[in-house]
């Protein structure tokens, strides 16, 4: 198996599992879905990366941080052709910005210890403050909301099935 | 030794072409592209700066780095063997506290400005007042 497909294949595991966890009746797991769903897109992600990286298309590939919006915007923006059918413009035209918004969401989501003096930002798996200082755990229930659930369902369930179709096709363009 | 040759401004026409195409994109309104060449980089790589609304979340980079991600030769815009087509990519957030610290980056921006290696390809109102800042 190549990186990039074990990349992918890793992604769309993080995606079942956490359709799996993703119970609309316990607010409660909402924490636990979002973790793999960012995990989905990130390997997702990275998997399209590696393999323009191994094919030459671009000239860097995946880095160890687990943001990615950048790279995303990155995808978005590749040189179009006239041929809206070109792989790289389909792949421009996946990038909406509703789905950059989500991704970037989910970059903020990444947990991450506080700078010295700050505030421990709101994230899916550490206790975190807010703008008073008051502590709490991701897993209250009124810490992520049903609508942000959607959005990020919805972004994690388009990159995972449109970036493995373009991957396959990668693979075919660029063996 | 071989002495590469410098390319700009050579492919201006294409980089308008390119910065075109990003001022249609609904994701992240463009204030600024700049066209330059900065003197101790690779002399044929093409280097463009992008300031974009909400670029990475409009966060600013811990490492004090503005993001720099290099093309290869593609489809819509082919390049010959040994160049590439760099772009740096900023949001206007990150941009304003690069200037104030004196990034590496906006060094090299203000070097080749200062050398008359530096085009403006767009700038809006906001992308103008950032580049008052460079120059």
């Amino acid at each position: 198996m190549t990186l990039p497909r074990a990349w992918m294949q890793q992604g769309d595991s993080d995606f079942r599992a956490a359709v799996r966890v993703d119970n609309h009746a316990d607010a409660r797991t909402r924490c636990q879905a979002i973790s793999k769903y960012q995990q989905c897109v990130e390997k997702s992600i990275k998997g399209v990366l590696d393999k323009l990286f191994a094919a030459g298309v671009i000239l860097q590939g995946s880095d160890r941080g687990h943001r990615v919006a950048r790279y995303a915007a990155v995808l978005g923006r590749f040189p179009a052709t006239p041929d809206n059918r070109a792989l790289l413009s389909q792949m421009r035209r996946l990038f909406t910005e509703r789905i950059l918004n989500q991704i970037n969401l989910l970059d903020s989501l990444v947990p991450a210890y506080p700078a010295a003096g700050g505030l421990a930002a709101r994230n899916h798996e550490y206790p975190f403050q807010d703008a008073v200082g008051d502590w709490h755990a991701p897993s209250d229930e009124d810490v992520f909301t049903a609508g942000e659930m959607s959005r990020i369902r919805h972004c994690a369930g388009t990159l995972v099935r449109r970036l493995g179709q373009i991957l396959d096709a990668l693979d075919l363009l660029y063996p | 030794m071989a002495v590469a040759t410098a390319t700009y401004p050579a492919f201006e026409g294409q980089v308008r072409e390119l910065v075109d195409q990003h001022r249609k994109l609904k994701n992240g309104h463009l204030h600024l592209a700049v066209y330059f060449a900065p003197p101790r980089r690779h002399k044929r790589d093409i280097f463009v700066l992008e300031v974009i609304d909400g670029f990475g979340g409009d966060v600013v980079d811990p490492e004090d780095k503005l993001f720099e991600f290099g093309y290869g030769s593609t489809p819509g815009f082919p390049v010959p063997a040994g160049t590439s087509l760099r772009m740096i990519l900023s949001n206007p957030k990150e941009f304003h506290h690069a200037v104030d610290r004196d990034w590496k980056a906006v060094k090299e921006l203000r070097t080749a400005c200062g050398a008359g290696q530096a085009t403006v390809i767009f700038a809006d109102a906001s992308g103008k007042r950032l580049w008052t800042l460079i120059r």
